[in-house]
């Protein structure tokens, strides 16, 4: 068994890179649906064009490593099972403040592992919907009948890639609150690359358990 | 207004409106009764609580013998 930490140092470069894709595109998108001063067009519509293809390189490679690298049985973390869904409740009163704790009976915790299933499917839906607002008739003409043409379907592939942008940036939002509040060490592992002395520990206690899969 | 112009218009109002609950939900009232609770770090640590002030410092759980 090859020797793995936490959250090897691939994971944690594609994670970084990933965050700051999303905060640029965030900002660009934003900037090119409201110019919020004057002037900034031609760098912004630049800096989303760059920052969509380095974020769709960066899935693709982040998709590859997690099936066919040392790593490739971590992406069980993020399957959701039953008994992820019968802890829910519980999960929820510990966020809620009416419990202490509840059963930690996988890495994530349940809407953890949803969380972080939507960030990558709402990415391939940004692709697309982003995409298809440049190649138009390559990307919407089998599906643009029902809109009414072309142009009136890329009018809504435009709708649909913002309220995509508003998923995102809530999600991240509470994501990020939570990664601080709940785990301030393990956030610094990820985002700083400052590995606790006692992190190896209880991730091998959680191999053991079965909590977590490497 | 068509369909198209009101999704835009409420795709406007639901993503401000619901970031800015959630920015008032999680990051300041979540933050400010963790203050009042002091409760910090403990799902993750599993082990003991973490003061508020002191969360910033913090190196992990101690070894009780
Ligand atoms: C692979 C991913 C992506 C591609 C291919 C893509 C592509 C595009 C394109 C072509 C535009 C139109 C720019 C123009 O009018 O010249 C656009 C606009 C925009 N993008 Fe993206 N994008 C991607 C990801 C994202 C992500 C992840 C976000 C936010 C989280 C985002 C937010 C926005 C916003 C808010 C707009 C403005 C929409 C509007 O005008 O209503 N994009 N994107
Ligand atoms: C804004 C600041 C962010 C912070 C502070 C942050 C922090 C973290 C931390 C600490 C973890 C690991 C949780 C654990 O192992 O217990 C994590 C995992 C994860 N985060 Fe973030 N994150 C941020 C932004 C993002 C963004 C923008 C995305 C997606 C677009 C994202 C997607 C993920 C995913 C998919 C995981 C699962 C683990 C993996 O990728 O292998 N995060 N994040």
């Amino acid at each position: 068994m090859a020797e793995l930490e936490y959250a090897p140092i691939p994971r944690r470069f594609f994670h970084f890179a990933h965050l700051i894709c999303i905060v640029g595109l965030t900002i660009s998108g934003l900037y090119i649906r409201f110019p919020f001063y004057q002037g900034g067009m031609t760098f912004m519509k630049w800096a989303h064009y760059v920052l969509m293809y380095v974020v769709g390189v960066n899935l693709i490679l982040r998709i590859i490593y997690c099936f066919f690298t040392v790593d490739k049985s971590a992406y069980k973390d993020l399957a959701i099972g039953l008994k992820d869904i019968k802890n829910t409740p519980a999960v929820l009163m510990y966020y809620g403040y009416i419990k202490d704790d509840y059963p930690h009976i996988a890495k994530y915790a349940s809407m953890q592992k949803m969380t972080y299933d939507l960030f990558w499917v709402l990415l391939f839906i940004q692709g697309f919907t982003g995409f298809s607002l440049m190649w138009r008739e390559q990307l919407l003409s089998w599906c643009a009948g029902p809109f009414g043409g072309v142009a009136i379907a890329a009018a809504w592939m435009r709708v649909f890639h913002y309220i995509g942008m508003w998923i995102f940036v809530i999600f991240t939002t509470i994501h990020a609150h939570l990664s601080i509040q709940e785990g301030y060490p393990i956030m610094k592992h990820w985002i700083f690359w400052v590995t606790p002395p006692w992190l190896k520990g209880e991730w091998e206690e959680m191999l053991k358990k079965g909590e977590a899969h490497h | 207004m068509n369909l198209l112009e009101k999704v835009n218009i409420w795709a406007d109002i639901l993503g401000f409106g619901f970031w800015i609950v959630v920015i008032a939900v999680f990051w300041i009232g979540d933050f400010a009764v963790r203050i009042i609770t002091k409760r910090f770090s403990k799902k993750v640590l599993g082990k003991e609580d973490v003061k508020a002030w002191s969360i910033f410092k913090y190196k992990g759980p101690v070894e009780h013998h």
